[in-house]
């Protein structure tokens, strides 16, 4: 069994991401997302503090309060009468669709990431630790502190572009494509395009 | 053209119970609904709090990340 694992073939793991892709979307009813994921996690302050303003807007008088001075901010005040005109309070407001997965399953999901990379590994019959990030790699950017600082001027750039992308590669390369998402086709073929680039690029070069 | 996604929107029939309101409808849901970013969020599949406005800002009650004192 362990031979049929030496590597995962295209047509075994682009079906399964196409199951996995179109299964989450159907039961979660959110396109997957490994950062978007990772983003519900880290933000589970904001999102409780968001839950607060939730509920403050229960409150039909503080909902009015609230949408007479957000109109005014945003149209002036010659668009909203004098305070003190009595008009009917809105009802509250609420959320439309499913709500969103709580932060603890997003950990679940990024955990089992980490779970299925050991199991596929192990399948593959060479499940071992390692430091090592290749030959390539060592060569390239060398070994120990600057292979180290490399990582992680590479992880804040990720970071940063993910955050100002609005996703990743698995959000917009397999959701927002899947969707045809005119956003995630453009992201994707420009964050795919630039390193298929960079690489041809080293590979010239060093 | 209308908001394709006016009837889930919770925000859309709240513009219309307030005269002042209506001006939110005007200018987002019925001119330039593609501009709301309430429906961006929908389109992306995302879950719309019912806190944001079209323009994006949250309604000022309390503000996400607005400590309570």
């Amino acid at each position: 069994m362990s031979e049929w694992f030496t590597a995962w073939p295209w047509w075994v793991g682009g079906p399964v991401f196409g199951v996995l892709v179109v299964g989450y979307w159907k039961l979660v009813g959110f396109p997957i997302g490994t950062s978007g994921s990772l983003g519900r996690v880290t933000d589970v302050v904001s999102d409780r503090e968001s839950a607060k303003a939730e509920a403050a807007l229960e409150d039909p008088d503080a909902l009015a309060a609230a949408l007479r001075a957000a109109t005014m901010e945003q149209f002036g005040a010659d668009a909203v009468p004098a305070a003190g005109s009595t008009t009917p309070p809105p009802a509250a407001l609420t959320s439309t669709g499913r709500p969103p997965l709580p932060w603890t399953a997003h950990l679940v999901f990024l955990l089992g990431m980490g779970v299925g990379g050991i199991v596929a590994t192990s399948l593959r019959g060479n499940l071992q630790l390692t430091t090592s990030l290749g030959q390539s790699h060592a060569t390239i950017f060398g070994t120990g502190i600057s292979a180290a600082l490399v990582l992680l001027g590479a992880g804040i750039l990720i970071g940063f572009g993910t955050r100002m992308g609005g996703g990743c590669s698995s959000g917009h390369g397999l959701s927002g494509c899947s969707r045809l998402q005119p956003g995630s086709l453009i992201g994707t073929g420009a964050f795919f395009g630039a390193a298929v680039a960079i690489s041809f690029l080293i590979e010239r070069v060093l | 053209m209308a908001c394709p996604m006016m009837a889930d929107c919770p925000l859309f029939p709240m513009f219309g119970t307030q005269a002042f309101l209506r001006v939110w409808q005007i200018n987002y849901c019925e001119a330039a609904y593609q501009k709301c970013v309430r429906f961006e969020m929908a389109s992306e599949g995302c879950h719309v709090p019912p806190t944001v406005l079209p323009n994006g800002k949250h309604l000022p009650v309390l503000q996400p990340g607005r400590k309570e004192k």
